[in-house]
C-alpha cells in the first residue's frame, strides 16, 4: 500500500516537473497570443461597465427580484377531482355503477349505457326469480306481460335495443337547443327500488 | 465535483499562473494544497478486505413482529481509520431500533457488529450485501466495497385457526380420514345393512332385522371416513383485487387460504395450492407438515398481478386438479366468473367458494353521496344474484365480510358436512 502511494507521489512530481519545463518554454508564446489579448478584452469590458450608469444595474436587479417574488408567491388553483376514487380504472363494482350513474347526464350514449346495464341486471334477476331463461324474460318484457311499471319497462326496452348513435351536434345546434335532451331523465332511484322489491318479494 | 479533481485543477492552475506571469505568489499558494494532497495520498485507505456474517432471529415471523438482524464485520486486511458501514434494508421493511449504519475505525483482525430490529408485512425479505466506505483523515480519497452477507427471512401470512372445513368430494383416497366416503365399513355414521359374512364382528349384528329372517343374520355397516384430494385455488388477479387506503383485500384471501390449508392438512387430506394471477404458482399435492410449510412459503410469496393469459378464470388449468376432487376457490369473484365455475361443477368437481366481500370492504372508502349509495345497492344486488346462481349450481359459497373474523364466518357456514350432491348436468 505504501509502495503504491509512493508511486502516485512520484508520478505527480514528475508531471509537475514536466509542466514546469513546458510552461517555461512556451512562456513568450502564451504571453503574445493568450495573455495580452485577454487583458485587452478585460480592459474593454471594464470601460463598458463604467460607461453604463449604476442605476441601470439596480433597475435590472429590481426587475429580476420582482419576477422571482411574483413566481414564488403566485398560487395556481388546482381543480379538485370530483370523486377521487372514480378517476381510477373502473374495476370495482361500486365504481362501475357509480361511474354509470354519474355520467348519465353526459349524453345519449351514457344514458343508453346505464339503461343497458340495468336491463341486463333486471333480466338476470327476473330470470332467476321466475326460474325461466333471460330470453323468455326479454320476450315477456316486450309483450308487456311482466309486472313492470310502464316507464321502467320503456326504459328497460331502450336498454335492450341497440343504441341509436347520432352525429354529435355542432356548437350552434347546441346553443339553439339550450341544453335540451333527446331522452327523458332516467328514474334511477325508482328502478333500484323496483329491482330490490322484486328480489325480496315473497 | 470530485475533491481530488478539484484540488488537482487548483494546484495546476496556480502553477501555470505563477509560471506564466513569472510571479512567485501563486507558486507559494500551491504549497499547502500540495502538502494536503500528499498527506491524503499517504494515508489513503488500501483495498478493503472485510468479511461479514449475518444472523437473523427469528427467520420466520408474523406481520408486525420484530425481527433482530445482527451483522458481524471482520477486517482481514490492514487497519482502516475511517470506515462507514451501512446495511441497506430490503424494500418493505420498517426499521424499529438499533444501528444499521455505523462510523468506526477497524484495526487488522478486529470485528464490529451492526445490530438492529425491523418489522414488515407478509413477504420474503432477502439481504444481499453490506456496504462499506473507507476514507483518509482529510476525506480526499475514498474506497467503497460491498461485502456479501446473504440471508433471508419470511414474514408468514396471518393464519386464523379454524377447527374444521367440512368437504365432501365425490372421490376419496384410500387412507382413513374425516370425509364420508359413501362406502360401507368401519366408521361412525350408519350406512346400511348387509348379510352377515364369516369374520364379521358379532357386535355389529342388527338383531331387529335378523329376527325377521330366521335363517339369516344381518349386520350394520357404517360409512367409511377417508381423506380426500383438495385443490385450493387462490385468485391473485389484480382486476379482482380491491385496494383501499385501509389495505388490500388480497391479504384477507391469503389469510383464508392459509387457514383452510392448515385445517385440511391437519385432517390428513392431500392438499395442493394454485395461485392464479400474473402466472401460475403451483404447490404440488402433498400431506403433512412439510406440505404445510410449502404452502405457507408459497402464500408468503403471493402477490396480485396482471396477465393477459390469466385475466379470466377460463384458463384455469383443470388438468392440474384431480378429477372429482374438491376445489376451494378463494376469490372476491367477478360476474364473468360464473360460467367457468359452473363448468367446473359439470366436470364433476365439488366446488367451494370463499369470497371476501369487496363491497363491504370498499364501501367506507367512498364519500357519502346518493350516487355511491345507489351504486352500493346495485352492486350488492349483482353479487347476491351471482351467489344465488352459484348455489343453484351446487357450489357452496361463503360470502365473507372481512370485518368478521374468518374463523367465525367459516364456522357459521362451512363447518358442517354438506349432504352428497350429484354432479351437475347441463
Amino acid at each position: 500500500m505504501r509502495a503504491l502511494n509512493a508511486r502516485i507521489i512520484l508520478t505527480g512530481l514528475a508531471a509537475l516537473l514536466l509542466l514546469t519545463v513546458l510552461a517555461y518554454l512556451l512562456r513568450d508564446l502564451v504571453r503574445t497570443y493568450l495573455l495580452i489579448p485577454t487583458l485587452y478584452v478585460l480592459w474593454a469590458v471594464r470601460v463598458i461597465y463604467y460607461f453604463i450608469p449604476g442605476s441601470v444595474y439596480w433597475l435590472i436587479l429590481l426587475i429580476i427580484l420582482i419576477n422571482l417574488a411574483n413566481r414564488s408567491l403566485s398560487r395556481r388553483l388546482l381543480r379538485p377531482p370530483r370523486v377521487p376514487l372514480l378517476d381510477r380504472e373502473n374495476r370495482n363494482p361500486i365504481e362501475t355503477w357509480a361511474h354509470l350513474i354519474q355520467n348519465r347526464s353526459q349524453g345519449d350514449y351514457y344514458r343508453w349505457k346505464l339503461a343497458n346495464q340495468f336491463a341486463s341486471l333486471a333480466l338476470q334477476l327476473i330470470a332467476h326469480r321466475e326460474q325461466i331463461t333471460p330470453e323468455e324474460v326479454r320476450d315477456r318484457l316486450l309483450d308487456g306481460t311482466l309486472p313492470v311499471p310502464e316507464d321502467l319497462r320503456t326504459w328497460l326496452i331502450t336498454g335492450l335495443e341497440r343504441p341509436e348513435l347520432q352525429e354529435a351536434p355542432g356548437l350552434v345546434d347546441r346553443l339553439l337547443q339550450n341544453g335540451s335532451r333527446s331522452q327523458p331523465e332516467l328514474p334511477v332511484v325508482r328502478m333500484v327500488e323496483f329491482l330490490e322489491n322484486y328480489r325480496e318479494a315473497p | 465535483m470530485n475533491r481530488v479533481l478539484l484540488l488537482g485543477l487548483l494546484i495546476y492552475s496556480l502553477l501555470l499562473l505563477g509560471l506564466l506571469t513569472v510571479n512567485g505568489g501563486p507558486i507559494v499558494l500551491l504549497v499547502p494544497l500540495l502538502l494536503y494532497v500528499m498527506a491524503g495520498i499517504y494515508f489513503a485507505p488500501g483495498r478493503l478486505q472485510l468479511e461479514a456474517s449475518r444472523e437473523i432471529e427469528p427467520e420466520r415471523a408474523y406481520p408486525g413482529d420484530p425481527v433482530r438482524v445482527k451483522v458481524t464485520i471482520t477486517n482481514r486486511g490492514s487497519a482502516v481509520e475511517d470506515l462507514l458501514l451501512e446495511d441497506p434494508l430490503p424494500p418493505g421493511l420498517e426499521w424499529i431500533n438499533g444501528d444499521y449504519r455505523l462510523l468506526c475505525s477497524l484495526a487488522s483482525g478486529q470485528s464490529v457488529e451492526l445490530e438492529y430490529s425491523v418489522r414488515g408485512d407478509r413477504g420474503l425479505y432477502r439481504f444481499e450485501n453490506t456496504r462499506a466506505v473507507a476514507q483518509d483523515f482529510f476525506s480526499i480519497f475514498r474506497r467503497e466495497a460491498s461485502i456479501p452477507s446473504p440471508a433471508q427471512f419470511l414474514v408468514l401470512p396471518y393464519t386464523p385457526l379454524i377447527k374444521k372445513v367440512a368437504i365432501r368430494p365425490r372421490e376419496t383416497r384410500v387412507y382413513s380420514g374425516t370425509i364420508p366416503a359413501r362406502e360401507g365399513g368401519t366408521g361412525v355414521d350408519f350406512f346400511g345393512v348387509r348379510a352377515y359374512a364369516p369374520g364379521d364382528s358379532v357386535r355389529h349384528i342388527n338383531w331387529r332385522v335378523s329376527a325377521r329372517y330366521p335363517e339369516r343374520l344381518f349386520i350394520n355397516e357404517y360409512e367409511q371416513e377417508r381423506v380426500g384430494d383438495v385443490g385450493i385455488v387462490l385468485d391473485a388477479r389484480r382486476r379482482s383485487n380491491i385496494e383501499t387506503p385501509a389495505g388490500s383485500l388480497f391479504e384477507h384471501q391469503v389469510a383464508a387460504a392459509a387457514a383452510i390449508s392448515q385445517a385440511l392438512l391437519r385432517d390428513g387430506n392431500r392438499v395442493s395450492l394454485l395461485i392464479y394471477g400474473q402466472f401460475l404458482d403451483r404447490t404440488y399435492p402433498g400431506y403433512g407438515k412439510i406440505q404445510r410449510e410449502r404452502i405457507l412459503q408459497a402464500l408468503t410469496r403471493a402477490r396480485p398481478g396482471d396477465s393477459l393469459v390469466f385475466d379470466r378464470l377460463e384458463n384455469l388449468p383443470t388438468r392440474l386438479l384431480p378429477i372429482r376432487s374438491q376445489i376451494i376457490l378463494i376469490s372476491p369473484l367477478l360476474n364473468e366468473d360464473l360460467p367457468v365455475l359452473i363448468q367446473l361443477r359439470v366436470r364433476g368437481y365439488q366446488l367451494m367458494v370463499v369470497s371476501p366481500d369487496p363491497i363491504a370492504f370498499s364501501e367506507s372508502a367512498y364519500p357519502q353521496s346518493q350516487t355511491i349509495s345507489l351504486a352500493v345497492r346495485l352492486a350488492r344486488m349483482e353479487r347476491s344474484l351471482l351467489f344465488a346462481n352459484l348455489q343453484h349450481a351446487g357450489v357452496r359459497v361463503l360470502n365473507w365480510d372481512v370485518s368478521i373474523p374468518f374463523e367465525q364466518a367459516m364456522h357459521q357456514v362451512l363447518a358442517r358436512t354438506p349432504p352428497p350432491i350429484r354432479s351437475l348436468r347441463v
